[in-house]
């Protein structure tokens, strides 16, 4: 019997893989020969937006909590990176995965309320604790977060301007390229087989031992850390905030949302295509302003309506194509290197009755 | 107490009871097969003791232990396994995969995945499974997803076994097939219980019969005497016994 081994790769994620790496490794090194900046600077938002979408994906195409409160892990993020670097004196980049704890330390008792919703009454629960520590962090003596308030040249550490913007670019990949490898780690390990069979079928899933609720709990933390953690970058990139930028919906929910809508929801390919998209379309609509969210709500509109798996879902429907490697087969033994895959009745192994 | 698996006083209503004051006790390796006409409380019954549902009055007693308000994913760790009557596999993913989560989750504390491909490809080939091992479940068709439901019941090393259904629809022959898998299942120790509206299959297999009527059992016994009993026969005419 043995002999027999699960396999992850295919012909396509070793190019995949390799053309990931390569194209981070031409990121990592982009400050050193894009002189005048002009990649660099829209690519710090471009890249922390992945992160998010990554995130959102995470928690909405694979474990089936559709939130639409993820303002509120970026509000944590920013907000405790502000009071940690303005009045507890932290160095800003060490204040970094804190702000990240606090936001998954925080994502505990929201989850309590939260995971006690289903479906669309999940989704505006989110949305209202959010309100609610948008409010709170307004009124709070301590936030002020009715007022624009900006990191001092004290708390920002001392660090030389050009230190600070190629740092924050460099962590905004990293949130990128980690928030990446965070989604396929969990798909490739048993967190993500609970999630992809309890999202194909709950009842089938509790029915062969999945506890669901519990595999919902660890990707949420797990999103609220990192989706803090992007918070506290956010704040470093912009060096300034107020509660409503910082606990915005639109800017960290909605646009988040229709990048990964656009993309393709449930897969790990679709968030990289859809920011991407967004990018495109953001620079061509320009200073649109109304009328930009009117026409990124009709493409968004359309898209779910023709493609609702997004442009990741068009490919696959071309060609198969699996550019991470988190699908497992099994591989090995005498009888499983051709599975049929045509639609003709089954071969049935014959046994010894 | 020597019973694997008992209910007393089992009571569920959706509006209506479904299942009325029914008690029923299961010896380890027995094969019990449960008849009766559509809306008898079949399905309900066998939900109830899955914990897919929970009863409105009632225990349900797994090796003597109350499992009443245990939930469907610590039962089938305790060994309780289930099919269900309209398949429910992970479409998605792969025959492998959805037999996986089985093997991983299903018996006592997780195992890793690759401690688990050992009972992965035992299930599928006791289930027939093998040569699809690769192949997405949402391609398959009604009899691959019936053995699918199979396979991923034995990949949680169950000690029961509760099957609902898993013959209808299909042909004569697919019958005949699937029948030959559940009786190695049953001789090889699982104690089985099996709805069936297919008898001259359930008879091959089971040595009790239950037969049910709106929610209450109406006879209990070895199978010929349950099958020709005047109560069976009035409420479940036009099946013959073979």
């Amino acid at each position: 019997m043995s002999g027999y081994r699960i396999s992850r790769r295919t012909p396509e994620s070793t190019v995949g893989l390799i053309g990931f790496g390569a194209l981070v490794v031409v990121l990592a090194t982009l400050p050193w020969w894009d002189s005048d900046g002009s990649l660099q600077t829209p690519l710090v938002a471009i890249l922390y937006y992945l992160a998010l979408a990554q995130m959102w994906n995470l928690l909405a195409g694979f474990a089936g909590l559709v939130s639409i409160g993820q303002q509120m892990f970026v509000g944590i993020g920013v907000y405790g990176l502000l009071q940690m670097a303005e009045v507890g004196g932290v160095d800003p980049y060490v204040a970094i995965p804190l702000a990240g704890l606090l936001a998954a330390g925080l994502s505990i008792p929201v989850a309590a309320f939260a995971f006690r919703l289903r479906g669309g009454y999940f989704a505006i629960g989110t949305w209202v604790v959010a309100e609610v520590m948008r409010l709170l962090t307004t009124e709070s003596n301590d936030f002020r977060g009715g007022d624009v308030r900006a990191l001092t040249r004290e708390s920002l550490g001392g660090y030389s301007l050009e230190t600070r913007t190629n740092s924050v670019y460099w962590l905004a990949l990293a949130l990128a390229v980690g928030g990446t490898a965070i989604v396929v780690l969990v798909l490739r390990s048993r967190l993500g087989l609970a999630l992809r069979a309890a999202r194909d079928n709950e009842g089938g899933a509790r029915s062969l031992g999945v506890s669901i609720g519990r595999a919902q709990l660890i990707t949420w933390v797990v999103v609220a850390f990192w989706t803090g953690c992007t918070g506290a970058v956010i704040l470093l990139h912009t060096t300034s905030t107020t509660a409503g930028s910082a606990f915005s919906v639109t800017r960290w929910t909605a646009l988040v949302i229709f990048m990964v809508v656009i993309g393709g929801v449930g897969s790990t390919t679709g968030p990289i295509i859809g920011v991407l998209v967004y990018w495109i379309i953001d620079e061509q609509l320009g200073d649109a302003d109304a009328w930009r969210f009117i026409i990124l709500g009709g493409i968004a509109a359309v898209m779910a309506t023709v493609a609702p798996k997004g442009v990741y879902g068009l490919l696959q429907q071309w060609r198969p194509l699996q550019f991470f490697p988190v699908r497992r087969r099994l591989a090995g033994g005498p009888s499983t290197n051709t599975p049929p895959q045509a639609a003709e009745p089954e071969v049935v192994v014959e046994e010894g009755q | 107490m020597s019973a694997l698996l008992a209910v007393e006083g089992l009571v569920k209503s959706f509006g209506v009871r479904v299942i009325d004051d029914l008690s029923l006790s299961v010896e380890p390796c027995d094969a019990l097969g449960v008849v009766g006409p559509n809306g008898a409380g079949k399905t309900t019954m066998l939900n109830l003791l899955a914990g897919d549902l929970s009863p409105d009055e009632g225990r349900v007693l797994f090796q003597g232990e109350d499992v009443t308000r245990t939930p469907a994913e610590a039962r089938c760790r305790m060994g309780i396994a289930r099919t269900s009557q309209i398949p429910r596999p992970f479409e998605g993913m792969t025959v492998f995969e959805n037999v996986l989560v089985g093997a991983v989750f299903g018996a006592g504390v997780p195992r890793r995945e690759a401690d688990a491909v050992d009972i992965v490809v035992s299930s599928l080939e006791r289930a027939g499974m093998l040569a699809d091992a690769n192949r997405t479940a949402g391609s398959l068709p009604l009899l691959g997803r019936k053995r699918l439901e199979l396979a991923r019941a034995l990949s949680t090393e169950p000690t029961i076994l509760l099957l609902d259904e898993i013959a209808g629809g299909l042909t004569e022959g697919e019958v005949d097939e699937l029948v030959g898998t559940i009786q190695s299942i049953h001789t090889g120790g699982v104690t089985i219980v099996w709805i069936e509206h297919i008898v001259h299959a359930l008879l091959r297999v089971v040595d009790r019969i239950m037969a049910m009527s709106f929610g209450v059992k109406i006879a209990e016994g070895d199978p010929e005497t349950v099958m020709a009993s005047p109560e069976v026969q009035e409420v479940y005419m036009g099946v013959e016994p073979e």
